[in-house]
């Protein structure tokens, strides 16, 4: 009985196990392991990122996709700083804002209403956003802010620990209260888990697939203007792996890519076990393009494993 | 008077299918008015070498489009081909080097394919895998050349593939026609064609009527890894050199010629008259940005429009907008 429940334990939190694994045979790599400044480099490491797989736990439960964060967290950079240099902050932050929404609502119009494929689409809109942070910044080059505040938005240090870290944990605690809580989060799941019968149901199912894609955008949007402010520049060919990273942590953390399931926590243990993997790469001194070849497999693995997994389920059923 | 009945039949079954063709024509005469240059020989002849490369990238995703999957890797596979052409030719000669790259386009793909059937992976799935295929073949190209160039092969009949000349045509648009009519003959005429349509068309349908799934799905990839490593050698014998990051783009290019030309991206629909149609609309396309002087950076914009467009008037066709 004991075995059992254990096995169960073993089961549900498996993830978790995985992390902590992975954390303490890290830590034979290096006597700086356990050090302050080195947990804290790991959570800097993995916030913006971070933020943006939250964003995208979102739209792949809601059932569809979401490629163009990169382009989007590039695009949010440079439009930051260049308001911030021109106008200000505040005009810098509404602009964003409509950014953000003006995203969700184009990207929602093309899925549901012109009922075009979410990759489709949102490949479209990678390339598309790309090309506008390039016009932004005219012939390429990365733009700087104008003086020394718009760095210390995310790196100024509080109790040892930069501010993108608080961001990047209060994001996940807002977005899992969101998911779990909230008539939002409940009816994004509902709409992912099956479209039509939620729509049957009553549920404004236009409404929430617009939200999820909003709210993906929100945490690029987010992640660019943070990104920004850590590197003290934005350049319009910045975050080009962040939807290879996002889309892995979030699918590490064991949300389904058929949409209706998943979890902010799952996206969270996905974020630091891929983080802890960055970490003990860059401490063995592994090139960063073998490191490229890794997330790649770590990709196409998840995938496979997750839809093993789940094909295994239905044909038992 | 039943001939001309005849032609006018002939007209509507080419309206209908291909309304692409018109656009292609209007695109032409339009391009044409603006800038006389557009039909100079020359020029004609330099749309036809740069729509090589990216037509037969576009002809192999074709064979994975209609088979109702998505291949995303094709760029990386563009890369890493013309980086192994070329640094191959040395060591082992021209003719080895070609063969050997030609067999890991095919082993890639053929990896591509063994994945998607074991994990019996829906179209998204297709997509995010070979998405990390991408990213892996990148890296692969990255660590093999270390970031750098490499200058190309001086080969004379290595530089031929990319910039030589049969009579007045080029050698790699003669090669891509050659490979696109044996292609569209393979879909439309031969059984096992047919069965590719069917899989696109209703995986299940397929699945009941017997026909070997997995064999077919994995057979597309392969061909579309070999069409890329193919066009890899007509891109580095023409730009002579491979760069890490040659092919990066490619797939999107692809994508997008094969929407534009009318194959739908569900699967099951379309041919490779519709592909070879999108590849030369995007040609025509691209040749009059940069005669017009626009940045490739902002050809990006305009690249991410037309592909949306044409989707959206694809979807609008079939399923009309809904609320």
């Amino acid at each position: 009985m004991n075995l059992k429940k254990l096995l169960g334990f073993i089961n549900t939190q498996k993830l978790v196990i995985l992390f902590f694994i992975i954390f303490i045979s890290s830590s034979f790599l290096s006597d700086y392991y356990f050090t302050f400044t080195n947990i804290v480099n790991l959570f800097t490491q993995v916030s913006l990122y971070g933020i943006v797989a939250c964003g995208m736990t979102f739209i792949v439960i809601s059932g569809e996709f979401d490629i163009s964060v990169g382009s989007i967290m590039a695009l949010g950079a440079v439009i930051a700083v260049s308001l911030y240099n021109s106008a200000g902050l505040f005009i810098s932050i509404i602009t964003l804002v409509a950014l953000v929404l003006i995203i969700g609502l184009i990207y929602s119009f093309l899925v549901i209403k012109i009922k075009i494929n979410s990759f489709i689409a949102t490949l479209a809109g990678m390339v598309f956003f790309r090309g506008v942070a390039f016009l932004i910044t005219r012939d390429g080059t990365p733009i700087k802010p104008n003086d020394g505040f718009y760095q210390k938005i995310a790196m100024t240090s509080l109790w040892g620990i930069p501010l993108v870290v608080y961001y990047f944990l209060i994001f996940v605690a807002i977005s899992a209260f969101v998911l779990k809580k909230t008539t939002l989060g409940r009816n994004i799941y509902a709409t992912g888990s099956s479209y039509e019968t939620a729509k049957f149901a009553g549920v404004n199912v236009v409404f929430y697939k617009t939200a999820a894609f909003t709210i993906c955008a929100l945490g690029a949007v987010f992640a660019g203007f943070m990104m920004a402010s850590r590197f003290n520049v934005a350049a319009p060919i910045a975050a080009d792996d962040a939807a290879l990273s996002a889309l892995s942590a979030v699918v590490l953390g064991g949300t389904s890519l058929s949409g209706g399931s998943g979890s902010v926590f799952g996206t969270l243990i996905g974020v630091m076990i891929l983080g802890l993997i960055t970490n003990a790469l860059n401490m063995l001194g592994v090139n960063s393009y073998i490191q490229l070849a890794i997330k790649g497999l770590l990709l196409i693995l998840f995938i496979s494993i997750e839809r093993y997994s789940k094909n295994r389920v239905t044909t038992n059923t | 008077m039943e001939n001309n009945k005849h032609s006018r039949n002939i007209f509507v079954f080419i309206y209908k299918n291909y309304t692409m063709l018109f656009v292609l024509i209007f695109l032409i005469i339009i391009t044409a008015i603006i800038s006389p240059a557009f039909l100079n020989a020359q020029n004609i002849m330099n749309i036809f070498r740069q729509s090589a490369v990216m037509g037969f990238v576009a002809l192999g995703m074709s064979f994975v489009i209609l088979s109702g999957s998505f291949d995303m890797s094709v760029g990386s596979i563009v890369t890493l081909s013309g980086i192994l052409a070329i640094s191959l030719q040395p060591f082992v000669g021209l003719f080895l080097a070609i063969i050997l790259t030609l067999l890991v386009g095919l082993l890639i793909g053929l990896i591509n394919g063994l994945i998607i059937v074991g994990i019996k992976a829906t179209q998204g799935d297709s997509f995010m895998v070979t998405f990390g295929m991408l990213t892996f073949i990148q890296a692969i190209a990255l660590i093999i050349t270390n970031g750098t160039s490499i200058v190309g092969s001086d080969n004379p009949i290595y530089v031929f593939i990319g910039n030589g000349d049969i009579g007045i045509l080029p050698f790699s648009i003669i090669l891509f026609a050659f490979f696109a009519i044996i292609m569209q003959l393979f879909m439309s005429k031969t059984l096992q064609g047919r069965k590719i349509y069917y899989i696109g068309a209703n995986l299940e349908v397929a699945r009941l009527s017997g026909i070997n799934i997995r064999a077919y799905k994995v057979f597309t990839y392969m061909i579309s890894g070999a069409m890329s490593t193919i066009a890899a050698f007509i891109m580095t014998a023409r730009v002579n050199g491979a760069t890490p990051k040659a092919g990066a783009g490619l797939e999107f290019d692809a994508v997008t010629a094969i929407v534009v030309g009318g194959i739908g991206l569900k699967g099951g629909e379309g041919s490779i008259i519709h592909t070879v149609i999108g590849v030369l609309i995007m040609g025509v396309i691209s040749n009059s940005m940069n005669m017009i002087g626009i940045s490739s950076q902002n050809q990006l914009l305009v690249k991410g429009i037309i592909l949306i467009a044409a989707v959206s008037m694809d979807s609008i066709k079939k399923k009309g907008l809904t609320g």
